[in-house]
């Protein structure tokens, strides 16, 4: 993934491509997806570095707003030098403390990000944006085709592809969708591979994967519908079906036909004009400081959160469950959906601070020796809680750069999607609505059990270990007998220090 | 003197219930939508300034002062198009609002002409004075041959407010022609162009919105074939229909608007509603295919205009 390929393999591209793509399921329910799967094999903090360097993603609030989480005492002080002494050890902690309270880092913009530098080479180097003059169309034909019930009178060809159904209409249309006879006699006459298509607008095969990313991902939110629809199996309402490789065919065409319209019949494939290359897409994207200090807020804001729910679940967990419990709540205002799990005995249910959702699983450590009946549960609750948790994660650090807020009238496209931008593109992630008040964080997992047996059950999953391993989900291990916890931190079991609990209590009482 | 420059009519009254009506809805919505932002006090003072066009217009007794609120009321709604705008950050684009302004721009020279020409040809050209405030009265209410602003200015404007408003501009076109009526009303030739552009357009309209899946884009085509069929209405001198019509076509738009969208959980059934046939469905296919890429194509009136107000 990280060098340049030198052949071009369509399936492999495009199935990695898919991966990337945002899932949009029509009619905006769940997708229950990892936003990032296509960044699960990186531990959580450089996913997000990755997927905003390469993707211009953004996927944490911004140092403003972390900073006024921490100025509404939302983040706590003694929270936030933890983190601080255990990510940079405590000689550096001054030093870090200070860049992550009051450095000014110049602003990132999202131009800064990977994608599109390669396809931003058409209006350098040819004066002309394709995607301007190529999108609307598009974007309308394709709209017209997915529609689920907005338009009185639906695409004419049903229970078919998309290639064949527009194919269909051009053959018998005495008004063609392309300008210029090329494409359109390419449609007709040829059924044209993506490579081959490539070759006559890049030119070069090494740049063929880069090119497909760009050009998808400037409307990521119609080809991740593209794709959902296509690995959901399902037709359309009136029969017809569309695969993400039709999409893209279809739109190298109306690229050609743009180009040939503006810039004659003869015109030299793109990769014959660059002066230099463009940064490559999928290199590793460098640790910088202002990640690091963006990674150690987010650590900050979650422990913040996570300190008060295992303060009330664990301290003195036999005496006093209840009073415990109803001061810590009184901290903890944060709304955050779906972002603890327990699974454990009843009594360590009971413990839980009133006013906080968590999903429990009944679990009897001392029946389940050897972890076969953890590893089960783990393997179906981590996956699909930590894709749900994500999922408003990533919405709402989406939102941090989108100046505008909900106050945007959304136009419904097809009954199948939103879409917000003057671009044109679908809206990806869920409404505003749902998570303008949310703080992003990530699903907090206690499991009580021995930490020896839940590091063999961690070695045994499948699907969740990458989840547990890189930590997009947190693990906290209660020993069901010494009542220590632990974290799983990089892999490892880590003793949990916690700040002394009468300490936060009392901050909580003032 | 200064209040000779005012008028008072049933035709007066009728805009200013119908304009007094969607400002309260569109400010209220304004208030549920905007309020606390940055964006409010823009949007509280376009919107005055949009009242206080639509206002001067309405009352005008006499062309100029009818120009000075029209000017007013395009600056505004060109204004509230882009109220979301951040000037400061970058150069997003600004061309579809350039092209709506652009427009607005064309109009009024129209009116301008019609201005100048009253004064110096009265009554020895009325046909070139009314073919002049028709011009004007079509690219304000989105007619032919003007046809292809309001949809894009609609799926540009970022409130629904904005999109209020502007309907409401459209409304000014027929406006126009109906302070005008007794001007041309003798006038056959004039008579007969209203009603065909109207019929035009209206026709053209309607095809396109039957294949539109963008609900705002639907949205305005329905308003222009409503527009369409009012200027028919005007030229056959049915004044008082027309006005009904335009407050219903302009209430009509509001509730589309405004009433929540339907989109979450809506039962997607395989073979259900979603797929009728319709008449065209019934034509022969060649005609069917034809007509459908013309219509989703859009005559390819965007892309031509697009083409000259690009750079």
């Amino acid at each position: 993934m990280t060098a340049r390929n030198n052949s071009f393999d369509e399936q492999v591209v495009l199935h990695e491509l898919k991966q990337f793509l945002p899932a949009l399921v029509p009619g905006r329910t769940f997708t229950h997806r990892n936003p990032l799967q296509a960044f699960q094999h990186l531990a959580f903090h450089d996913a997000l570095r990755q997927a905003s360097g390469m993707l211009g993603y953004h996927t944490s609030l911004s140092l403003e707003e972390y900073r006024s989480l921490y100025n509404s005492k939302r983040v706590k002080p003694g929270v936030l030098e933890k983190v601080l002494v255990e990510k940079k050890g405590a000689a550096n902690t001054f030093e870090w403390q200070d860049k992550v309270l009051m450095k000014k880092f110049p602003a990132q913009t999202c131009a800064a990000a990977r994608i599109g530098q390669l396809r931003a080479h058409w209006q350098k180097q040819y004066k002309t944006d394709p995607d301007a003059r190529v999108h609307p169309r598009l974007l309308r034909i394709l709209g017209n085709y997915l529609d689920h019930g907005i338009a009185d009178w639906k695409f004419p060809v049903r229970g078919q592809g998309f290639l064949d159904s527009m194919r269909e209409v051009e053959s018998n249309s005495f008004v063609s969708a392309f300008n210029t006879p090329r494409a359109r006699n390419l449609l007709l006459h040829t059924s044209p591979s993506i490579s081959d298509l490539l070759a006559v607008i890049v030119g070069d095969e090494t740049l063929f994967k880069q090119y497909l990313f760009d050009q998808q991902f400037a409307h990521r939110g119609w080809s991740g519908l593209v794709a959902t629809l296509e690995s959901g199996g399902k037709n359309l309402p009136n029969g017809s079906h569309i695969t993400l490789r039709e999409l893209i065919v279809f739109e190298l065409l109306m690229e050609i036909d743009v180009l040939d319209d503006r810039l004659g019949e003869h015109w030299e494939p793109l990769a014959s004009r660059l002066a230099e290359l463009p940064d490559d897409l999928f290199a590793p994207v460098p640790m910088d400081e202002k990640s690091e200090v963006l990674a150690i807020w987010q650590e900050a804001v979650e422990w913040s959160y996570y300190e008060g729910i295992l303060a009330g679940l664990f301290h003195n967990p036999e005496n006093s469950p209840g009073k415990t419990g109803g001061q810590s709540s009184e901290v903890i205002l944060t709304n955050a959906p779906d972002s603890l799990c327990i699974v454990g005995r009843p009594p360590v249910f009971r413990n839980l601070p009133a006013g906080h959702r968590a999903f429990l699983n009944g679990y009897e450590f001392s029946l389940d020796p050897e972890g076969e009946v953890l590893e089960k549960i783990l393997e179906t609750v981590v996956p699909s809680l930590g894709a749900a948790n994500l999922e408003y994660y990533f919405s709402r650090t989406s939102q941090a750069g989108a100046d505008v807020g909900h106050a945007l009238t959304d136009q419904i496209i097809g009954l199948f999607g939103m879409t917000g931008s003057a671009r044109g593109d679908l809206r990806t992630g869920l409404p505003t609505e749902l998570t303008q008040d949310l703080e992003p964080m990530r699903l907090l997992c206690v499991v009580e059990q021995f930490p020896e047996t839940v590091m063999q059950v961690i070695r045994r999953l499948n699907a969740s270990r990458s989840w547990l391993v890189n930590e997009w989900v947190h693990l906290v291990t209660v020993d069901p007998v010494s009542r220590e916890l632990r974290i799983l931190k990089k892999g490892k079991m880590v003793t949990y220090r916690r700040l002394p609990a009468v300490k936060s209590l009392e901050d909580a009482a003032h | 003197m200064f209040w000779n420059d005012f008028h008072f009519d049933g035709l007066t009254l009728a805009y200013l219930t119908t304009g007094f009506a969607m400002t309260l809805l569109a400010v209220w919505n304004g208030r549920r939508t905007l309020r606390g932002q940055k964006q409010w006090p823009r949007f509280v003072c376009t919107a005055l300034l949009f009242c206080t066009g639509y206002g001067l217009t309405i009352f005008s007794g006499e062309l100029k002062t009818l120009v000075l609120g029209w000017e007013i009321m395009g600056i505004a709604s060109f204004l509230l198009i882009i109220v979301h705008r951040d000037f400061t950050s970058g150069s997003s684009s600004g061309g579809i609002s350039a092209k709506a302004f652009f427009i607005y721009r064309l109009g009024d020279v129209g009116l301008l002409l019609a201005m100048w020409a009253s004064h110096h040809l009265w009554r020895e050209n009325a046909t070139l004075i009314s073919c002049l405030l028709l011009a004007t009265a079509s690219m304000q209410s989105s007619q032919l041959p003007f046809a292809s602003w309001l949809p894009q200015a609609l799926e540009n404007s970022t409130t629904a407010s904005a999109i209020l408003l502007a309907t409401l501009t459209v409304q000014m076109g027929v406006f126009l022609l109906l302070r005008s009526y007794p001007f041309w009303e003798h006038l056959l030739s004039v008579r007969v162009l209203v009603a065909l552009l109207g019929l035009a357009g209206a026709a053209m309209a309607t095809a396109f919105a039957r294949v539109q899946s963008s609900v705002k884009r639907r949205i305005a085509y329905v308003s222009m074939a409503h527009t369409g069929l009012i200027f028919i209405e005007v030229a056959a001198g049915f004044k008082n229909l027309a006005l009904i019509h335009i407050a219903a076509n302009a209430f009509l738009g509001a509730y589309r608007l405004l009433a929540p969208p339907l989109l979450a959980g809506m039962p997607v059934q395989e073979g259900g509603i979603s797929d009728k046939k319709t008449w065209e469905d019934r034509l022969p296919k060649k005609l069917k295919y034809t007509l459908y890429m013309l219509y989703t194509k859009e005559w390819g009136l965007y892309s031509r205009l697009s083409k000259y107000l690009r750079s």
